[in-house]
């Protein structure tokens, strides 16, 4: 009897992974904020804000992967790739708007390349992205000779590095781009054969679902988002570099998870997705402020992502 | 669907209140940080100053070591030292980590950026906020950064190689030099320097050629291997970055095991940091082995950043507590050379 209302009352909590998301970000916004007078600042909360955009717009393509059941890897190369490019163009006399353009291109066609292979001739996502990730990185060397490119003109670091009443211009784009896909998952056909998809492939096939068509659409959108997220980069770091984005894609996968989001398909969201994001910055930026070496940072992020991962069965 | 959305709703909500909820502190007298530190300004004249030093990553035993110092001038001087940098020498997550450092309004930051044009806008937003900056080990010229506190000039290193490798081999022979890359500014300067020094120097060393690895540890063992069967009568090695000296050393040694090499007949010097290369020198491979402590370059950083914090000069000739007189030229610190051999190679910890 008192076990089962124990049950009871400890239900909703189970349930609604939102809420413990939201509770596990709270406590830790209280614990920073006892441990270092700087953490609850609006200084900080919106340095913070302005470093989790390139993961933030990552993340928003990379959950919906995930729900479809697929994985892609190549998003930290594809980024180099379109920094770099957006690099050259500029640095080959092209205004740099119709630079930022050349990348969005650049990033899209690699996301296409993967949409290709992967919805078309129905290869293991997670080796095509490998495969990318490998060829692609090795192209940005070779592109560029593993030099920097920097030296833009100054509206393009509006991007980046200003804010609107306070707030960084990239985080209200992040936070818009949020919004936006958060209605399309929930409010179009679009999203549901994306969940359609994590679960039963075949059935939604075979309800004359054009699954092809929106596993494409899916490769290219997480390239065309690597892309702006590279272009942010570059404003907010003033520089275009080989290594940009390199391991980018662990964040975006451990914040998608962390949000709920389930790693075979088919469950998952992306406001999950944002309390996780919100999660591993302001963790790592806590840790950065108590001066907590990054070592055990490592460690700690590591634990959450095994919690979080723990509590999804097969 | 609706609770999902207001869940959001509530959370950016509280994001938000907790944001705001201390903008009035932090635009007044920002009460919860009571005690003396209120502003970078303020701080720097109290006795809670406190410094970021920041490597390009963290892991490799040079920047433990470097760490150690950084630490030792924390202690000597009673101030804080937060020594801290990404697992990855990664640009962008350096100055995340940069960043959030301002927020914590530290007194100074050192550090060895991963690419020195991205630094110039978070160097200038720490100038803004009246942060001193000193860049140290890897140089950003054209930011905001007031000093670069450098081991030597790359000219030095040359001509400290060079005459070494001179003194070995009495001042007779053919020498080869080994870099990292042919098109790297800080080889090909120390590579000329060299060169120039043998020149005027060393009128019978002759330097019969130069061969880069890339930073490739299995090519610079091949780019060894390769010299001593092309060059029969080379007499000497010159390495000039850290995996150049050791992969020749190893090459020499078992050249000398299989016979096809005497014993002394090749004379090695470089740059290498003594733990790599401590084998070779007690084996005798290499007899002089030229390094930087990079704990005196950590513990310099402090030192001059907690000068600069206290609106101090630094001067030419300046002793720093422990370390000695430092040389100033410009913008650049220099810390100087360091020679190790048999009799001191087991004293260092790097």
């Amino acid at each position: 009897m008192s076990t089962s209302l124990l049950f009871r009352a400890i239900q909703p909590f189970r349930v609604n992974k939102m809420l413990t998301l939201l509770l596990l970000f709270a406590a830790m916004l209280v614990f920073f904020s006892t441990r270092s007078p700087y953490f609850l600042t609006f200084n900080n909360f919106m340095n913070v804000l302005n470093q989790m955009v390139e993961v933030g717009l990552i993340a928003i393509p990379m959950t919906l992967v995930i729900i479809s059941g697929a994985m892609d890897l190549s998003v930290g190369a594809i980024l180099g790739l379109s920094a770099v490019s957006l690099g050259l163009a500029y640095e080959s006399g092209m205004n740099i708007w119709l630079s930022v353009i050349v990348a969005l291109l650049v990033g899209s066609l690699c996301g296409s390349v993967n949409g290709y292979l992967i919805a078309r001739h129905r290869m293991q996502a997670i080796i095509v992205t490998i495969g990318m990730l490998v060829m692609l990185r090795g192209m940005i060397y070779v592109l560029n000779e593993g030099r920097p490119i920097s030296g833009y003109p100054e509206p393009f670091y509006f991007l980046g590095q200003h804010a609107i009443a306070g707030i960084p211009v990239n985080a209200i784009f992040l936070i818009v781009m949020f919004l936006i896909a958060t209605f399309a998952m929930r409010r179009t056909r679009f999203g549901t054969y994306v969940y359609g998809l994590g679960n039963n492939e075949e059935a939604v096939r075979y309800s004359g679902v054009p699954v092809v068509r929106i596993r494409f659409t899916l490769f290219v959108l997480s390239g065309l988002f690597s892309a702006m997220a590279g272009v942010f980069l570059v404003s907010r770091l003033a520089s275009a570099e080989a290594t940009s984005g390199t391991n980018i894609e662990l964040d975006v996968i451990t914040a998608t998870l962390i949000g709920g989001t389930h790693i075979f398909g088919g469950r998952g969201s992306l406001t999950g997705t944002f309390m996780g994001l919100l999660i591993i910055v302001f963790l790592r930026n806590g840790l950065n402020l108590m001066g907590v070496s990054v070592l055990y940072q490592s460690v700690i992020l590591g634990i959450l992502i095994l919690i979080a991962v723990g509590k999804q069965k097969v | 669907m609706k609770k999902i959305g207001s869940t959001l709703a509530i959370g950016l909500l509280a994001f938000a209140l907790a944001a705001c909820g201390n903008l009035g502190n932090n635009g007044g007298a920002n009460t919860p940080s009571a005690g003396g530190d209120t502003s970078a300004t303020a701080a720097s004249s109290s006795e809670s100053r406190s410094y970021f030093i920041n490597p390009k990553s963290i892991g490799p035993a040079y920047w433990a070591a470097a760490e150690k110092g950084a630490k030792q001038a924390g202690t000597d001087l009673g101030v804080e030292v937060i020594f801290n940098a990404p697992t990855e020498a990664d640009s962008a997550k350096q100055i995340n980590m940069i960043q959030d450092m301002l927020t914590r309004q530290v007194s100074g930051i050192g550090v060895s950026p991963n690419d020195a044009k991205a630094v110039g806008p978070v160097f200038k937003k720490a100038a803004d906020q009246n942060v001193q900056i000193v860049t140290w080990d890897s140089d950003a010229p054209e930011t905001d950064r007031k000093y670069y506190v450098a081991p030597a000039t790359d000219e030095e290193v040359g001509q400290k190689l060079a005459q070494t490798i001179g003194d070995e081999l009495g001042g007779k022979g053919q020498v080869a030099f080994m870099v990292a890359g042919l098109g790297a500014q800080n080889q090909i300067a120390k590579a000329d320097a060299a060169k120039a020094h043998l020149a005027a120097n060393y009128r019978d060393i002759e330097v019969v050629t130069t061969v880069a690895s890339d930073d490739d540890q299995q090519k610079a063992f091949a780019n060894a291997q390769n010299l001593i069967k092309t060059y029969p009568e080379l007499k000497g090695i010159i390495g000039f970055a850290g995996g150049e000296s050791p992969a020749a050393a190893e090459v020499i040694e078992q050249a000398v095991k299989a016979g096809t090499l005497k014993q002394g007949q090749i004379a090695l010097t470089g740059i290498a940091v003594p733990s790599l290369v401590k084998n070779y020198v007690h084996n005798g491979t290499i007899t002089t082995d030229i390094i930087w402590d990079p704990g005196i370059l950590g513990y310099v950083t402090v030192y001059v950043l907690d000068q600069l914090a206290q609106g101090n000069e630094i001067t030419d000739g300046m002793e720093v507590p422990n370390v000695g007189p430092i040389k100033v030229d410009g913008q650049n610190i220099f810390i100087g050379m360091l020679e190790v051999t048999k009799d001191n190679v087991d004293t260092f910890s790097f």
